[in-house]
């Protein structure tokens, strides 16, 4: 157990206080008096630092508040004529230039405040001896020099395993899978999706050959499904996702588009 | 002062560098050169060394152990085995990629790849090299609301209660009268069989089925077969020719054109020696509808259809020229001849054999090429129904371990004629099963105490003799039924010479077709002539041309042995001291004759197949050898007899 997590071993074993939902809340009523009071009393170069903190939290709490006043608003929208969009794009829906001026905008701070984070930034790394098992057989252990995957893998289509005499990472067929359920952030929707491709292992790059999926991975999957087209009226078909579970525990693989 | 001297002795120690000494060699054993060692200096004149990758894997194989000291603790980890310290974190970047979209498909070009592509996925001779980077799933849309949810959209509550919306609910009917019409015709046509909501009356269950016959339906048994799937890239089945709807894997090739459509099957058609020719041909024709299909005698020596499979194996390998290896899997039901497959391509016994079922328990690797591998599998049975009678007679269990074998013995009845059963065992006629079995037994002096006939051990001997193909019977063609009854025993000269003339061009007909599906004629011709010339500078290489010349040869001479074997049948089939004599005589008959004798020849090969007797093959190969000392044939025989033995002395 690591040494940080005994506070939460003490929760799970013994509980809460039983009053502890007041003394949060009225430690949450008391934190704006706490921030005056602390603003009043520091000098000098802490003083300094703590306004500098204070003022950024403040900018950005105002962007936030404007930007969710602008996705209220409603734009004017000229339907077009009717036969100019194919029968098969008539449900899906346009994007508005205002939108993708606004998009292409944000799209230009965000670059450069650094701010194109994934949802799941961080996690836990996942290391050898964890993902890979020897594999044992007989007395003399002569294929001690495999290595069976524990973790789930996505293959691909036209994947064909090596002679038994060149492989050494075996992927078992019970732990692939071909499907992820992906929701939409904007839409609150979730969809059973294809995959396409592992894009990116943050463990190791030898996982993202392998193709295996952990927590925190980057896949790409099928989208057209859900219909999206671009604004120059092509379709796509593959965009990426990350993975919020662990999918060797939950035998499904849970993931978040990234819009 | 102070200041400036500190400063001056602080820049002399910067500006000194440390001497390590000079740079030592990063591989320990770069200047040995011993057979293991990877960076070895390549010798010019041999070029059957080691290559760096294979030393490599070589060392591979040793090196998966831990480092560990005196004390057992692990000083190094094996290979693959680290562990992370705790609390590591692994981290992604913040990139724009991540956010926009990864492929894109305009109009026009999805219009073209919904019309080409529709094609090629239903042509069963097209194969789609790389799919992952073509949108399927937009060819594959369907309606995924197919069923209306009524209560959705119109809620209970909305239609009754407080909150209804609707005065009047929906019926499909308009009056009383009318409902009630409905509601008789109804009680009408109600069955209670069909009801599964009724309870069922207990009645006799029938008894657990012995695990004996549970045989090839193991997890073990389809552990392997899922391993052998996997690690194949083209799947041949295997089906005896007796029985080739019996004998298919339905199931696996379900599973293959849905799960896996990448991998190719290929269905090989064993034990043709055993049927007549028409019958498989048009198996092959039935057959050739869903998959390729190719008919074969597995033998090491005396094999048929070895070449057509070795060049099957080869174009596929040419069909896939990225990848360094194609694994051929074999698959099929128990005692069909896989591993007799794989031992007649590699010319060799390499997997074990033996003429009764379950000798393979699991999958081998052999290599065929040094691109082609192939896969050994035992037998997989999926249940579909089949009584113990027909899985003992399609030989998936061992006789002698059945408990009660004259219980089984009438299938056989039913299925070969009265007229082979009585020259096999040399009986007079016989009027039912135990009639049949009391007259073998006496016949071959089973006896037990008190003179009482072994009926058990009769009837073992029956179904063995049944499984090993030595009791002609085959399994009709569909629309053949009537035909399998004239052919199935010899005709007279008259109708051989009609037959004859009927069945050449389809025999063309047929030849065309495989030509066309297996793929273009000229320029395949051309590139196997290269392959050929390229492969035979490794060693592999020769032995694969030496199999690809030996596979026309023993054609030819089975084909020979074939005819002389009919000829015989033809004359006497009781005594077998006259047979020499006979023999004689009956190719100076052939000589005689000239065209005529020819032509019966050729069709006596047909249905000669039909029974195979191992003892008169023997004694008519010697008759052949002395008998033809003159002829034209004999002499392109024994030119082709030269250049096997030529071909045996190179190996």
């Amino acid at each position: 157990m690591p040494q940080n997590e005994h506070i939460e071993l003490h929760r799970k074993r013994h509980g809460r206080r039983l009053d502890h939902e007041e003394r949060q809340r009225k430690k949450l009523a008391r934190a704006a008096h706490d921030r005056s009071q602390m603003a009043k009393t520091l000098r000098g170069h802490k003083a300094k630092l703590y306004h500098k903190k204070r003022y950024s939290e403040k900018v950005e709490m105002r962007k936030l508040l404007k930007q969710h006043e602008e996705k209220d608003q409603k734009n004017t929208v000229e339907q077009p004529d009717k036969g100019a969009v194919p029968a098969y794009l008539l449900d899906r829906q346009q994007q508005t230039s205002g939108t993708v001026l606004s998009n292409m905008i944000k799209q230009k701070r965000k670059q450069k405040a650094g701010k194109f984070n994934v949802p799941i930034p961080q996690v836990r790394a996942v290391s050898d001896a964890e993902a890979f098992k020897v594999v044992k057989t007989g007395k003399t252990n002569r294929k001690g020099w495999k290595r069976m995957v524990t973790k789930v893998t996505f293959v691909g289509e036209s994947f064909t395993r090596k002679p038994a005499k060149f492989e050494r990472f075996i992927r078992p067929m019970g732990l692939r899978f071909k499907k992820a359920h992906v929701t939409h952030p904007e839409l609150q929707t979730t969809f059973h999706l294809p995959i396409v491709g592992v894009k990116k292992n943050p463990s190791s790059q030898m996982y993202t050959s392998l193709g295996v999926i952990t927590k925190g991975t980057i896949l790409e999957v099928n989208v057209s499904e859900l219909g999206m087209v671009t604004q120059g009226g092509k379709v796509v078909w593959g965009k990426f996702a990350q993975v919020t579970n662990n999918p060797e525990n939950d035998g499904c693989i849970n993931a978040v588009l990234l819009i | 002062m102070v200041k400036a001297r500190k400063e001056g002795k602080v820049s002399k120690k910067l500006k000194q560098k440390p001497d390590y000494g000079p740079v030592k060699n990063r591989h320990t054993f770069r200047g040995s050169n011993h057979s293991m060692n990877p960076d070895r200096k390549p010798d010019a004149k041999d070029k059957s060394q080691r290559s760096k990758a294979t030393i490599n894997r070589l060392r591979m194989y040793k090196s998966f152990k831990p480092i560990r000291d005196s004390k057992g603790k692990i000083l190094k980890a094996a290979p693959f085995q680290d562990t992370l310290a705790s609390g590591t974190q692994a981290r992604i970047e913040p990139n724009r990629k991540w956010f926009g979209n990864t492929r894109i498909i305009g109009q026009e070009q999805l219009q073209k790849f919904q019309a080409n592509l529709g094609k090629v996925l239903s042509d069963p001779f097209q194969v789609v090299m790389k799919q992952t980077k073509l949108p399927i799933s937009l060819l594959q849309e369907k309606a995924k609301t197919q069923r209306v949810h009524v209560t959705e959209t119109e809620s209970f509550e909305y239609t009754f209660g407080k909150k209804s919306l609707r005065k009047k609910a929906k019926l499909t009917e308009a009056s009383l009268e009318e409902m009630s019409k409905s509601a008789e015709d109804r009680d009408v046509k109600y069955k209670p069989e069909l009801d599964l909501s009724r309870e069922k009356e207990l009645g006799d269950r029938p008894e657990n089925m012995n695990p004996l016959f549970r045989a090839g339906q193991s997890n073990r048994v389809w552990g392997e077969l899922y391993k052998v799937i996997d690690s194949s890239d083209v799947v041949v089945q295997v089906v005896d020719a007796r029985d080739p709807m019996g004998t298919r894997c339905r199931h696996v090739e379900e599973f293959l054109r849905k799960e896996k459509p990448h991998k190719h099957l290929v269905t090989v058609i064993n034990k043709v020696d055993l049927v007549p020719t028409w019958v498989t041909r048009k198996w092959i024709g039935e057959l050739s509808k869903e998959m390729p299909t190719i008919a074969f005698h597995a033998s090491i020596n005396n094999s048929f259809g070895k070449g057509a499979v070795i060049n099957l194996l080869r174009q596929f390998a040419k069909l896939h020229p990225d990848r360094p290896q194609i694994s051929v899997g074999f698959i099929g039901y128990p005692n069909v001849g896989k591993s007799s497959l794989v031992n007649t391509l590699r010319k060799k016994k390499v997997c074990k054999t033996a003429p009764i079922a379950g000798e393979t328990k699991v999958w081998q690797y052999v290599m065929l090429m040094r691109r082609i591998y192939l896969i050994d599998s035992p037998g997989v049975v999926y249940p579909q129904g089949d009584s113990e009678t027909q899985i003992i007679l399609k030989g998936v269990v061992r006789v002698e371990n059945v408990k009660d074998p004259e219980n089984h013995v009438q299938g056989v009845l039913d299925r070969c004629k009265p007229e082979h059963l009585r020259r096999q065992y040399g009986i007079p006629e016989f009027t039912d099963v135990d009639d049949f079995l009391t007259k073998i037994a006496i016949k071959q002096g089973r006896l037990l105490k008190g003179g009482d006939p072994d009926i058990v051990a009769v009837s073992k001997v029956v179904l063995n003799e049944f499984q090993r193909g030595k009791l002609p019977y085959f399994v009709p063609p569909p629309g053949c039924e009537e035909r399998a009854k004239k052919d199935f025993s010899q005709a007279p000269i008259n109708e051989m010479c009609a037959d004859d003339d009927e069945q050449l061009p389809l025999d063309a007909q047929l030849e065309l077709d495989d030509v066309a599906r297996n793929g273009g004629p000229d320029e395949d011709d051309d590139e196997a002539i290269d392959d050929e010339e390229q492969e035979e500078l490794t060693e592999i290489g020769s032995t694969c041309s030496g199999l690809t010349d030996l596979s026309g040869i023993s054609d030819l001479a089975g084909d020979l042995s074939d005819a002389d074997d009919v000829a015989d049948d033809d004359e006497k089939p009781s005594s077998s001291d006259s047979k020499t004599k006979k023999s004689k005589t009956d190719v100076a008959s052939v000589r005689t004759r000239g065209k005529r004798g020819g032509k019966k020849a050729n069709k006596a090969k047909l249905s000669g197949k039909t029974i195979v007797q191992a003892a008169s093959e023997k004694k008519d190969k010697s008759v052949v050898e002395f008998a033809k000392p003159g002829a034209t044939k004999t002499n392109m025989w024994r030119k082709k007899l030269e250049k096997r033995r030529k071909v045996k002395h190179q190996k």
